[in-house]
């Protein structure tokens, strides 16, 4: 470096002055690019908006969950969960709380609770909670479920079990 | 190649006319992503029900009781602007943090002083730094739901921005009056004193000895009326959690080590304030990055973390190594000034860590260390222009370009953060009845209950979320406990 300069009332060597402005130029624009593509309406590095309460329940958005209540989505149906988000076997059809219960968000589970989400196995619903290991979170009481045990055996998860423990997901 | 260019007044204009458009540019997208953010849960809600009933002057009259702290202006700015929004509370409240980042980054600017080519050069890197030093972190993640440390921020560069004026008094009033706002704001006002002060010690011409003998009686009378009128003591450190060594200490366990002997612990958080600016660990008095070191568990963050501001201050002292010759014969630049405010206002916001230390707390000091970091590097960079050994110029062109490098990370970093922070603050208000219970709010008033609908609703459904980021490194690189 040296030979090459910008000269104003000091020198400033142009590597040195390529050294220090390029690398946090570069950073700058990465971020304008960022801002401009999502104003335009690109989502770039975005994860796929949750489609319906038991996508956002599985990735456990609770304000997501709430909006998508207050816009009418009836928390106690059954709506398709992509692949690869409960199980990479392929779509699964459950409900909000089911989706919850499979990704192991008790806190979920009980805000769905509050807000007007039936539990209407509960018997099924306090085995898929042992079954995916958030019994201790989520006891039988909770899904209006008598105590007891309702699943005894290794951890599972996805479509093995909800088979398990007989909850319908086609 | 050569670029020859002369430095006629328009010329220095277009510098500044180009620095200032690329810090409001920066402000732009800083307030991009705060606007993903909804108006905080705790600490903004409960202070916004604080001051919904009575006057103006009944907020701030309420706040002119006893405890550790007097801090009458930070409620009644929450007031005016809770009037002045009118119910738009989301809208008025991040459009003043968004309005006061802008305010931010141009005062760093006028600091600076880009009427040449070289000072314009280390404008983004000083940017960078200013916003993506940990300190300044919380200033833009929390809001109460104005941000007070960002207003002191403000207050501590508007103060440095007088010192660099011509003077008279018109700048000795409004110095003045910075101080008085600054004080009634937060305890940590009392660093526009150090400014003005430091300013004057340093040669500025903008601070008469007249200024600082009016800012001076204002803080005396300050001291007087806290302490003899209004019986406002200081902050026991039996009030917070506060780290320190590896951990953090529990109230209950710092008044168990340090009730009888408090003295190793001020020195060790006033040690801890001063180090986190200058090489950025540790954080909140918790050695993370030693730690993780012999666990063998450091994230990449970490190391960018500590490298950056580790090389950075290494330019910033062999900049007051090369200078301080000259300073010891009282031969002051211009530009020395900003390091020379940095150099008294690092100890002094220190100081008023030591009952408990919390990064946002040095944001002042880490904006200033931001500015005179500039003033380094452009030092750096003009420097490599002289006669010198190849292997130098090599070495300084290696410096600046892995210092604007990983400064440019921590930029990206902080935007990354403050998506993944909007994420964290809509959850919250999602569990808003939980919070109410453990806090044992009560919302007794049909005005309260409507703000509380009004926030709620921006929250969860009438300000659409902004997309949540897939980046799987991201939690890896860019740091996010701030």
């Amino acid at each position: 470096m040296g030979g090459s300069s910008i000269r104003s009332d000091a020198v400033v060597p142009l590597t040195a002055a390529l050294a220090l402005a390029a690398p946090v130029l570069l950073a700058f624009c990465l971020l304008l690019a960022f801002v401009v593509a999502e104003v335009a309406g690109a989502s770039p590095f975005a994860i796929d908006r949750p489609r319906n309460v038991a996508e956002t329940a599985a990735f456990g958005d609770a304000a997501g969950l709430l909006a998508l209540i207050a816009q009418g989505q009836d928390v106690n149906a059954r709506w398709e969960v992509r692949q690869d988000l409960l199980d990479s076997r392929g779509p699964q059809r459950v409900t909000a709380m089911q989706a919850a219960i499979l990704m192991r968000r008790p806190e979920v589970v009980q805000l769905l609770l509050r807000r007007g989400a039936r539990a209407g196995q509960p018997k099924e619903l306090a085995c898929l909670a042992q079954a995916v290991g958030v019994g201790r979170e989520l006891p039988p009481s909770v899904f209006n479920a008598p105590d007891g045990r309702y699943y005894d055996g290794s951890p599972l998860g996805g479509i093995d079990a909800l088979t398990r423990c007989g909850i319908p997901f086609e | 190649m050569a670029m020859d260019e002369q430095l006629p007044d328009s010329s220095s204009r277009r510098w500044e006319f180009l620095a200032y458009a690329y810090a409001t540019v920066l402000a732009g997208l800083t307030a991009y992503f705060l606007f993903g953010l909804p108006v905080q849960l705790s600490d903004s809600f409960a202070n916004l029900l604080t001051i919904q009933s009575g006057s103006l002057w009944q907020v701030f009259r309420a706040q002119l009781g006893g405890g550790g702290y007097l801090r009458p202006l930070l409620q009644t700015q929450l007031k005016v602007v809770y009037e002045l929004a009118g119910g738009h509370y989301f809208l008025w409240f991040r459009g003043v943090q968004a309005v006061q980042v802008l305010v931010c980054l141009w005062l760093c600017v006028r600091m600076l002083q880009p009427r040449r080519l070289a000072n314009l050069l280390v404008v983004p890197c000083a940017l960078a730094i200013v916003l993506g030093l940990h300190t300044f972190a919380g200033t833009i993640y929390e809001a109460f739901p104005i941000n007070t440390f960002l207003t002191l921020v403000i207050c501590c560069l508007a103060a440095a921005n007088l010192a660099r004026t011509s003077g008279g008094w018109l700048v000795d009033a409004a110095a003045a009056a910075v101080l008085v706002f600054s004080l009634l704001t937060l305890e940590t006002g009392v660093l526009v004193w150090v400014i003005l002060v430091a300013a004057r010690v340093a040669g500025a011409r903008g601070v008469s000895t007249r200024s600082v003998v009016l800012v001076t009686a204002v803080l005396a009378g300050y001291v007087a009326w806290r302490t003899l009128y209004l019986h406002v003591g200081a902050p026991g450190f039996d009030e917070r959690p506060t780290g320190f060594g590896f951990r953090v200490l529990e109230p209950s366990e710092v008044m168990a080590r340090f009730k009888d002997h408090p003295l190793p612990f001020y020195v060790y958080n006033f040690g801890s304030a001063l180090l986190t600016v200058l090489f950025g660990e540790p954080r909140g008095g918790v050695w993370r990055f030693a730690a993780g070191l012999s666990r063998g568990t450091v994230a990449p963050w970490q190391v960018i973390n500590v490298v950056s501001s580790t090389l950075t201050t290494c330019v910033l002292a062999w900049y007051i190594a090369k200078r301080a010759a000259a300073w010891a014969r009282r031969s002051i630049r211009p530009d020395d000034l900003v390091v020379v405010l940095f150099l008294a206002v690092l100890p002094a916001n220190a100081m008023l860590c030591i009952v408990y230390v919390k990064d946002v707390i040095m944001s002042p000091a880490g904006v200033f260390y931001a500015l005179a970091a500039a003033v380094a590097l452009r030092e750096l960079l003009t420097g490599t222009g002289h006669q010198r050994a190849a292997r130098s110029h090599a070495l300084a062109a290696a410096v600046l370009v892995c210092v604007s490098a990983l400064w440019g990370w921590r930029l990206l970093g902080i935007h990354y953060s403050l998506r993944a922070e909007a994420a964290k603050v809509r959850a919250e208000w999602a569990y808003e009845d939980e919070w109410e219970a453990r806090n044992r709010i009560l919302i007794s008033t049909a005005e309260g209950a409507a703000l509380k609908r009004t926030l709620l609703d921006d929250a969860i459904w009438r300000r659409p979320a902004p997309p949540r980021l897939d980046i799987g490194w991201a939690d890896q690189a860019f740091d996010q406990t701030q």
